[in-house]
């Protein structure tokens, strides 16, 4: 497997790119959604910290982070490579736990996560560059998810009818092809029960792989076929992109809030 | 993708987190606190079920309005943590600090 990179400004504001990053990337090496949060949370854990307590110069809007990844059969391999101040987070000694309040360490709690939730950390510098690789393995190694035939899983939607008779689907967490069918289910469910308006609330997905951006698309199809609407609202930015890239903002009406799309439901005659 | 919310119930303070809580926000729940407390709020329930994320700067966040509302004589309880959330609590030794409840409620009704 290639190994993918992103660079990234020093800046807490950009960590969560790395993060998604990682998080698509442990989503096809087959991680369950913990294994998943992890894989997120170490990511963020490490880059907060470099970017919290690394020594550079002042600009720190240039790119100083990057963050590769390489999957492998039954692991996932994590590099966070910077250019600050050569410092070995392993040498921190561990915050304890058990610790009462008022002993509780204050700091030491980020490599500290690290460690519990990856199998291997190790940090070398090389070139003038801090390296930290974190390696998580596959419980069991699995085919990537668009092989995998859908599993019963806890539905990752909650549904409400509004007032106006919009069914609302609130979405969370990360997103493959298995969910996108639970959700098609559900959609089903309503339009035979006579609705035929559904918004679908992005706003807590944290991530959404090629195949669930498909069955969306084959979901749309299916709900214009029979005469529904359906409209997206609060999209994260970062999955906005996704969707430009792969054109479905060219399908779908995205709004930037459920009173918007509302509205655009409201004033769009049904065909 | 921070959302907090409060309503006053009987005298405490029932707060909802909702979205997630990274190192890139964390400061925004931990001014919301300060001034919660700085207001006068002692009893404090963060109602956690619509938070699906958390990282160790919120949990600091958490460490440091506990320990205001301690020396204050007050409290901070956590209700309905999502099953990650829970995670963290549980490798940082919080859910052994705070008081932890399945459901607002009954974290209202712990005080």
């Amino acid at each position: 497997m290639q190994e993918l990179c992103l660079q990234i400004a020093c800046v807490l504001d950009e960590i969560a790119k790395a993060c998604d990053l990682v998080a698509s990337e442990a989503r096809l090496a087959g991680f369950d959604e913990r294994g998943i949060h992890h894989c997120y949370l170490a990511v963020e854990e490490a880059c907060t910290n470099i970017v919290e307590h690394g020594l550079r110069g002042d600009d720190h809007n240039e790119a100083c982070i990057e963050v590769c990844c390489q999957r492998e059969q039954d692991r996932l391999i994590i590099k966070v490579i910077d250019t600050g101040a050569a410092f070995d987070p392993l040498t921190v000694p561990d915050p304890d736990p058990k610790a009462s309040i008022d002993e509780r360490s204050e700091g030491g709690w980020g490599i500290y996560f690290i460690k519990k939730l990856m199998d291997e950390v190790a940090y070398r510098v090389e070139g003038g560059r801090n390296y930290l690789t974190m390696i998580k393995r596959v419980a069991q190694p699995t085919q990537s998810i668009s092989a995998e035939p859908p599993e019963r899983r806890e539905p990752k939607f909650a549904q409400v009818v509004r007032s106006g008779g919009a069914v609302v689907f609130a979405l969370s967490g990360y997103w493959d092809r298995a969910d996108a069918l639970a959700l098609s289910d559900a959609i089903n469910k309503q339009l035979e029960n006579g609705r035929q308006q559904f918004v679908l609330d992005f706003a807590d997905v944290l991530g959404m792989n090629s195949s669930a951006m498909k069955a969306l698309i084959k979901l749309w199809q299916h709900v214009r076929d029979r005469r529904g609407q359906i409209v997206l609202t609060r999209v994260p930015a970062n999955l906005y992109e996704l969707f430009e890239l792969s054109g479905l903002d060219l399908i779908f009406h995205i709004t930037p809030s459920l009173e918007v799309a509302e509205q655009k439901l409201a004033r769009r005659p049904l065909l | 993708m921070l959302e907090i919310e409060t309503a006053h119930v009987e005298g405490i303070d029932l707060v909802g987190v909702k979205g997630r809580v990274d190192s890139a926000n964390a400061n925004e729940l931990g001014t919301f606190l300060s001034t919660e407390i700085e207001n006068g709020s002692r009893r404090v329930v963060l109602d956690l079920s619509l938070l699906i994320y958390m990282s160790s700067a919120g949990l600091r966040e958490l460490v440091n309005a506990y320990r205001k509302l301690q020396r204050a004589g007050g409290d901070l309880r956590l209700a309905s943590p999502s099953p990650r959330v829970r995670d963290v609590l549980e490798l940082s030794g919080l859910n052994t600090i705070l008081k932890v409840f399945e459901t607002p409620a009954e974290a209202l009704q712990s005080y």
